[in-house]
């Protein structure tokens, strides 16, 4: 009966809408760049002048983790660079025709400051173009090697070496992706659920700051303490139950699929948020500190938990100093 | 009794400035120190490497060969190699404390001699992150390297027995066509000229983030001051009107003392700003008049939004709960925390009616730059809407 008469005081204020639109806008308008970031594999190419070599080189490229993005005008990468649509991208010089004059500085590699894996890039591509200039290599260096040069020898030289290439003669790596216990499995930060973690807690302490005064406290001064406690967390209860099922919604609208895990993460949180707010509260005994500390909170946990960036996977002791905040659960 | 009010309201203000300036600065040494610390990692552009291990019997070669490999540029900027038993290697592996053991066959060496390609094992998580698929791309590369040559070696001494060709490299035309690959493989990078496109134009990673941690405090600090928009002082300035000290008067005065009080926070800030860039090597913020004047010009911009919100909306728990979820919503559209390029095109076109985004380019282009006319006539645009909206209504009162 009291969670529901503080579910429709909830209801009657008009903040709780604002926050829910909030809620909605940041899920839908903002791209969260810790998603982004897994897709930091995305490379650009155009050629200054289209001929054989590039032809190949593109039917070459591509095998690998990256992915490659064929381009045909310059403003058009450095756009697209710029927008983070792609992380890097080359741009073969002049150099590349039907075949290829010198190599020395030839391919020019756009890169951003959030390009995080530019040498990776730079070595898968190369070896696109090492099997595109190995062609080349034959083109060029067998009149030096055997002192003849002779259609026929390069023909039966460029389908030996395909011949090789597609064999398991080769010396070649065995990926094995072993099995290990459950338990060490790592987990991936979600920044859409961590920011749905601190749009709860930040709701249960605005909202929370009733109590410092009017009708809350009054009601609560007249209770014991056990009934107080109970009063007061059906009252973060009834402020953190409709945000949640509102967050679970989006979550769901933004393709998660383990809702087990993300109901387990909004009880979690939803609990963490009212032990928090419980002992902030009996901690702060001034209504203005109370208030003055959920700027501060809110910025904190913007920096610390993985919302913006996952500062965890730059600096390790960040993956536990999230855990102080509520959003900083991450199931 | 105007200025018997003012320095009222300054004695008020500056105690409770008090509180919220220690926080403000504990807090900007903390974020100071976060910021210099992602954007030196940004700066870098390397990632926390994975931890791999190598797997070998006690050889010579192959610990000649793992150093060698392990200092290849691509190599090192994803990774870090240690040397390990097989049984220690895997329970690493298993506890999560290891991302990638290498484990080169009994023999590897000797059947390298021979002739015979021994495949290399690479033991991988499951839970592979993308950083140790950028390391199984980077030796997947460095295979197909060695796959290159080594076609073109086999093709060479094929074609050669075939045709029962001459050459000048009798016997050894494999080690030939090796070595020539291996030049160009070593010096592979020279094929490449790099530039570095930014979305935040000119402006380095610590310069961004200098401009959006001094704007995020100051906006909060600003925030602070609804107590003297409380209901009780407003009963109190209705008593001043007798002596003509009006609600123009005392709106004049509040936004000053609020200008007053971010002026001094934002000195502090600059100033704490030097720690970082000393550390760092780098220059954040340069001490000089037109940057002296462009904050105070900031100041006043802010003091202006927020006594024009405190006046409109009058400070109660909702007014302000409102005030922080707006706030953090126009932060994460105004180009502050993610630069406006990556954002959606309709929040870039709609950035226009955002205070913040003004306001951040303006102090970007004061520090950094030059001050152009399109962000200096929209801090003015929106500072006269703003003494608009707040004069207006109090002119009627």
């Amino acid at each position: 009966m009291r969670f529901l008469l503080c579910e429709k005081e909830f209801f009657k204020n008009k903040i709780s809408y604002m926050l829910m639109i909030a809620l909605v806008c940041l899920a839908f308008i903002i791209p969260i760049p810790v998603e982004s970031s897994d897709e930091n594999r995305r490379a650009g190419i155009l050629a200054e002048n289209e001929g054989i070599f590039y032809d190949d080189l593109k039917e070459n490229l591509g095998d690998g983790l990256f992915e490659y993005i064929v381009y045909d005008s310059e403003d058009d990468i450095n756009n697209d660079l710029y927008k983070g649509h792609i992380d890097y991208a080359f741009i073969l010089s002049d150099a590349y025709g039907d075949n290829v004059k010198d190599t020395k500085r030839s391919v020019m590699f756009l890169s951003t400051p959030y390009s995080l894996y530019k040498e990776a890039c730079k070595e898968d591509f190369f070896n696109a173009w090492l099997i595109t200039y190995s062609d080349r290599f034959i083109e060029n260096e067998t009149k030096d090697i055997f002192a003849v040069y002779d259609d026929d020898i390069i023909g039966e030289l460029k389908k030996r070496k395909e011949e090789y290439q597609n064999s398991d003669l080769l010396f070649d790596v065995n990926i094995v992706y072993d099995t290990v216990p459950e338990r060490t499995l790592r987990h991936r930060a979600d920044g859409f659920r961590s920011l749905t973690g601190l749009v709860m807690f930040m709701s249960v302490f605005i909202f929370f700051g009733h109590f410092y005064s009017g009708s809350h406290k009054a009601v609560c001064d007249k209770m014991t303490l056990k009934n107080r406690t109970l009063y007061q967390c059906s009252y973060m209860l009834s402020v953190a139950l409709p945000i949640g099922i509102l967050c679970l919604i989006l979550n769901l609208l933004r393709g998660a699929t383990d809702i087990p895990i993300l109901i387990s993460h909004m009880i979690l949180v939803i609990a963490y948020s009212i032990i928090w707010v419980l002992a902030a509260y009996k901690l702060i005994k001034k209504e203005s500190t109370f208030i003055g500390l959920a700027p501060m909170l809110l910025i904190a946990q913007l920096i610390v938990c993985p919302i913006i960036v996952d500062l965890g996977e730059y600096i390790k002791v960040f993956e536990y100093i999230r855990y102080i905040f509520p959003s900083g659960l991450n199931l | 009794m105007l200025l018997r009010f003012l320095g009222l309201e300054l004695k008020n203000s500056i105690k409770m400035m008090r509180i919220a300036l220690t926080g403000i600065i504990l807090f900007a040494v903390l974020l100071t120190a976060v910021i210099a610390a992602v954007s030196f990692v940004m700066e870098k552009n390397n990632p926390v490497p994975i931890k791999v291990a190598t797997v070998m019997d006690d050889d010579a070669t192959g610990k000649m060969l793992v150093r060698y490999i392990s200092q290849i540029e691509s190599v090192k900027s994803v990774s870090e190699f240690v040397t390990m038993d097989e049984e220690e290697a895997f329970e690493a592996l298993d506890d999560n404390e290891l991302n990638v053991v290498i484990k080169l066959p009994d023999h590897f060496f000797d059947d390298v001699n021979m002739g015979y390609n021994t495949p290399l094992d690479i033991h991988i998580r499951p839970d592979a992150d993308l950083l140790t698929e950028v390391f199984a791309s980077v030796l997947k590369s460095g295979v197909g390297y060695v796959q290159t040559g080594e076609a073109l070696a086999y093709a060479y001494i094929d074609v050669r027995s075939e045709y029962d060709l001459d050459t000048k490299f009798d016997g050894t035309i494999g080690d030939h066509v090796a070595y020539e690959i291996a030049q160009i493989v070593m010096h592979r990078m020279r094929i490449f000229d790099e530039k570095v496109i930014s979305p935040y134009g000119n402006l380095d990673n610590y310069h961004f983030y200098f401009i959006s941690v001094t704007v995020i405090i100051l906006l909060f600090l600003a925030t602070s001051f609804g107590f003297m928009y409380r209901k009780d002082t407003l009963a109190f300035e209705n008593n001043l009107k007798p002596f003509g000290v009006g609600p123009l008067k005392i709106s004049f005065i509040k936004t000053l003392i609020i200008s007053m009080h971010l002026f001094v926070a934002s000195c502090i800030i600059c100033a704490l700003s030097f720690i970082p860039s000393k550390m760092l090597d780098i220059t954040m913020f340069e001490l000089s008049l037109g940057h002296i004047y462009a904050m105070l010009f900031i100041c006043l911009y802010l003091a202006v939004i927020i006594n024009m919100i405190y006046s409109l909306a009058g400070n109660d728990y909702s007014v302000h709960s409102a005030l922080l979820v707006t706030i953090v919503i126009l932060l994460m559209m105004s180009g502050l925390l993610v630069p406006m390029s990556r954002l959606p095109k309709i929040i870039s076109k709609a950035a226009f009616i955002n205070p913040l985004y003004h306001l951040g380019r303006f102090m970007t282009e004061a520090i950094y730059g030059d001050i152009g006319i399109v962000s200096l006539l929209g801090m003015l645009i929106m500072t006269l809407i703003a003494l608009l909206l707040t004069y207006l209504p109090l002119r009627k009162r």
